[in-house]
C-alpha cells in the first residue's frame, strides 16, 4: 500500500511542479514577450509568412495561446490590426505551443539538471535582484521546475504499470476511444491548455500505459477541451475580442473534425493513415503523442487557411464591434504624422486631453461632453482609458524613436510623464467611483459619500477645462483648486465620526479609504496642471533666460 | 463710484436640470453690465457638479470684466461640497448676506 501511495504522491507532486513551472514561463516570458511582441504584430500586417512565423514563435515562446489572444484583442481594440491579419497569428502561435510537447518528448535528463543548476546558481549570485535579468532568472527558475516536475511525473508513471488494478483498468478504458477522447476533453477544460494534458499524456504513453489510439483520442478531445475552455472565456467579452476567441474555437474544433474521419477510416478498415504515418516516422510513444499534439495545430492551421474567405465575415456577424471598441479608438492619432513632430505632438495633446475629458464619468457625469460625442459607459471607462493610455504611449514612442531633436524630446517625455499620470488617475477614479456609487447606511457617511462625489466632479470639471484651453490663468486657478487637501480630509473624517458615534468598523475603514483616495487624486490633478504650467511657461522663459 | 449690488436667490436645487436656467440668468445679468453680484444660497438645499460649474464660470466671467462676485448663506452640506471641490479658496463665500454686502459694497 505504500509503495501505492509513493507512486501516487510522485505523479501528483510532479503534476504541481509542471502548474507552478508553465504559469510562471507564460507569466515571465510574456512580460518580456509583450512589448516586442506588440510591435512585430504591429509590423507583420499584411504578410502571412511573417505573421506565422511571428505567431509561431510567439507560441513557443510564451506557451499561452491565451496571452497572445489577450495581446492581439487589445491591438485589435485599438484598431491596430484587423481580424484578418490576427487571425494567422492566432492559428500559428498554436503551432508554436507544440515546441514544449516536442521537447518533453525527448529524453533530456541532463539538460534538466543543467538548466535547474544554472537556475539555482542565477539565484545565488542574486541575479534575481536585477529588474533586467529578474524575468529571464524567474523564467529558467520555472523552466527547471515544469521538467523537475516532469521526471516525477514520468518515474510515477513507470510505477503505476506495476500496479495490477491500474493495469487492468487502463487496459479495459483502453477498448474504448470516446471515454479517452472524454477525459483529454474535461481536463483541457479544467487545466484550460491542451498542451498540459498532452504532456501528462507522454508522461502515461512513455510508461506504455497508453497506446498510440487511446492516445490520440485524447489529445484529440483535448484540443476540443481548450476549445470550450476558451469560448466559456469568451462568453463576457465582445466585438473583436470575442471574435479572435471564437476564431480560435472554431479552428481548433473544425482542426480535429477533419482529423478524427481519418483516424475512424483507419480504425474501421485498417487503411494506413495518420497512426501508420505517425509510427512510420518514431516508434517513440513519447515522440508519437508529441507527434499527434502538432498534427492537431497543424490542422487547425489548414482549417483557417482553407476557410478562411466565409471565416471572417460570420466572426464579424456573430460578434459585432462594442460601443466600448468604437470608443477605444484614437481620434487624432495616425502614423503618417509621425514625420511632422510638431503636428504629432499636437494631436498626443488632442488625443490626451479627449483622454481627460473621461475622467468625470466616473463619477457619472457627462455634462461636459457633446451630445453627439462618443463615451465609454461608467463601467469601462478604465478599459477605455487603458487602451488609449497605451496607444498615445505606443505612438510617443515611435516618435522618439523617429531620431527627434533634443527639444522635442524633452516635450515627448513630459507627455509620456502626463499619459502615466493620466492612466493612474483613472485607476484611482475607477476605485473611488466604484465606492462613492454605493450606498451607506450611516446618513453621515452618506452625505460625505454624495458631497465628496459632486466637489470632486466639479473639481474635474474645472481640471477639464484647464486643460482643453491651456490658457495660463486657468492652470493658476487649476493650482490653487488642487492645493493640499490634508486639513480638510482631516476636518471631513472628525466630521463623520462626530456625527455618527455608531458609525460600524468596516465604514470607518471605508471613511479612511475613500478620503485617502480623494487626497491621493487631488495630488496627481495638480502634478497633471504642473506639467502642462512647465510647458505654457517654457516660451516665455526662453527669451528672458537668453 | 459704487455699482448697485444685484442679489439672486436661488431655491431648492441646482443640478443638470435645473442648471441651464440658472446658467442663463446669472451670465445674462453679467452681459447685461452687472458688475456686483451676489449669490444668496440661503434657500438652497442642494448643487450638484454642474451647479458648481456654473458658479465658477460666472466668477471666472466677472473677474475678467473687472466685476466682483460673493456668495453667501451656504448650508453645511452645500459649503462641504464648495470646500471639497476646492472652490472656497478661490471664490467669495461669507456666512451671511450682510457680511457679504458689506463686502460687496466696500
Amino acid at each position: 500500500m505504500m509503495m501505492h501511495a509513493d507512486v501516487f504522491a510522485s505523479i501528483l507532486a510532479g503534476l504541481g511542479l509542471f502548474f507552478i513551472g508553465i504559469k510562471s514561463i507564460a507569466a515571465n516570458l510574456g512580460q518580456l514577450a509583450g512589448r516586442s511582441l506588440r510591435q512585430w504584430v504591429a509590423r507583420s500586417t499584411g504578410n502571412y509568412a511573417l505573421s506565422a512565423l511571428i505567431g509561431t514563435a510567439a507560441g513557443a515562446l510564451t506557451q499561452s495561446t491565451n496571452a497572445i489572444t489577450v495581446i492581439l484583442m487589445s491591438l485589435a481594440k485599438a484598431d491596430l490590426i484587423t481580424l484578418q491579419q490576427a487571425a494567422p497569428i492566432l492559428v500559428w502561435a498554436n503551432v508554436g505551443t507544440a515546441a514544449l510537447v516536442l521537447l518533453v518528448a525527448i529524453d533530456i535528463h541532463l539538460f534538466v539538471l543543467a538548466i535547474t543548476a544554472i537556475a539555482g546558481f542565477c539565484y545565488y549570485l542574486n541575479l534575481d535582484r536585477s529588474p533586467r535579468w529578474r524575468p529571464i532568472v524567474a523564467a529558467i527558475f520555472a523552466i527547471s521546475l515544469l521538467f523537475l516536475g516532469l521526471e516525477l511525473m514520468r518515474n510515477g508513471a513507470h510505477a503505476l504499470r506495476e500496479i495490477d488494478w491500474v493495469r487492468e483498468s487502463l487496459m479495459l478504458a483502453a477498448q474504448w476511444s470516446v471515454s479517452a477522447f472524454l477525459v483529454g476533453c474535461g481536463l483541457a477544460v479544467l487545466a484550460q491548455s491542451s498542451a498540459t494534458v498532452t504532456v501528462i499524456v507522454i508522461a502515461m504513453a512513455s510508461a506504455h500505459l497508453l497506446t498510440l489510439e487511446q492516445s490520440m483520442m485524447t489529445v484529440f478531445g483535448a484540443s476540443v477541451g481548450s476549445g470550450i475552455s476558451t469560448y466559456m472565456v469568451a462568453s463576457s467579452m465582445t466585438g473583436a475580442s470575442r471574435q479572435l476567441a471564437i476564431l480560435q474555437v472554431m479552428v481548433k474544433i473544425l482542426g480535429i473534425a477533419a482529423l478524427l474521419p481519418l483516424f475512424i477510416i483507419e480504425r474501421a478498415f485498417g487503411v494506413p493513415l495518420l497512426a501508420h504515418a505517425i509510427r512510420f516516422v518514431t516508434n517513440d510513444p513519447s515522440k508519437q503523442v508529441a507527434l499527434v499534439y502538432l498534427a492537431c495545430q497543424v490542422a487547425a492551421v489548414a482549417v483557417q487557411g482553407v476557410f478562411n474567405k466565409p471565416l471572417l465575415p460570420l466572426l464579424r456577424w456573430l460578434a459585432p464591434p462594442s460601443a466600448e471598441e468604437a470608443v477605444s479608438k484614437p481620434r487624432y492619432l495616425y502614423d503618417q504624422a509621425l514625420s511632422e513632430p510638431e503636428t504629432a505632438l499636437a494631436l498626443v495633446d488632442r488625443e490626451q486631453e479627449r483622454v481627460f475629458g473621461f475622467l468625470p464619468l466616473h463619477l457619472g457625469v457627462a455634462d461636459h461632453l457633446d451630445a453627439g460625442e462618443a463615451r465609454p459607459e461608467r463601467g469601462t471607462v478604465l478599459s477605455v482609458a487603458t487602451t488609449l493610455d497605451e496607444i498615445i504611449g505606443r505612438f510617443l514612442n515611435d516618435l522618439a524613436d523617429t531620431g527627434a531633436s533634443r527639444d522635442v524630446l524633452e516635450l515627448i517625455a513630459n507627455r509620456q510623464a502626463g499619459n502615466d499620470l493620466l492612466q493612474s488617475i483613472h485607476e484611482s477614479l475607477h476605485g473611488l467611483g466604484g465606492a462613492l456609487s454605493t450606498p451607506f447606511e450611516s446618513p453621515a457617511m452618506q452625505s460625505l459619500s454624495t458631497n465628496l462625489s459632486e466637489g470632486l466632479a466639479a473639481l474635474l470639471l474645472a481640471a477639464d477645462e484647464a486643460v482643453k484651453s491651456g490658457d495660463a490663468d486657468d492652470l493658476v486657478i487649476l493650482r490653487q483648486l488642487t492645493a493640499d487637501r490634508d486639513s480638510l480630509v482631516d476636518q471631513l473624517r472628525r466630521r463623520v465620526i462626530a456625527a455618527d458615534k455608531m458609525l460600524s468598523a468596516r465604514d470607518q475603514q471605508t471613511l479612511y479609504t475613500i478620503t485617502s483616495q480623494f487626497e491621493l487624486v487631488v495630488w496627481m490633478l495638480r502634478r497633471y496642471g504642473a506639467l502642462m504650467t512647465v510647458e505654457a511657461a517654457a516660451p516665455e522663459e526662453a527669451p528672458a533666460a537668453g | 463710484m459704487v455699482d448697485e449690488v444685484f442679489e439672486m436667490r436661488p431655491q431648492g436645487r441646482i443640478d443638470s436640470a435645473t442648471g441651464p436656467a440658472f446658467e442663463k440668468d446669472v451670465l445674462a445679468k453679467i452681459d447685461d453690465g452687472q458688475r456686483c453680484l451676489l449669490l444668496d444660497f440661503g434657500d438652497l438645499q442642494y448643487i450638484s457638479s454642474a451647479g458648481l460649474r456654473i458658479v465658477l464660470l460666472a466668477a471666472k466671467k466677472m473677474k475678467t470684466a473687472g466685476g466682483k462676485l460673493a456668495l453667501c448663506s451656504l448650508n453645511p452640506q452645500i459649503a462641504e461640497v464648495f470646500e471639497i471641490s476646492g472652490f472656497a479658496r478661490i471664490l467669495d463665500i461669507h456666512p451671511s448676506r450682510d457680511a457679504a454686502l458689506a463686502t460687496l459694497s466696500a
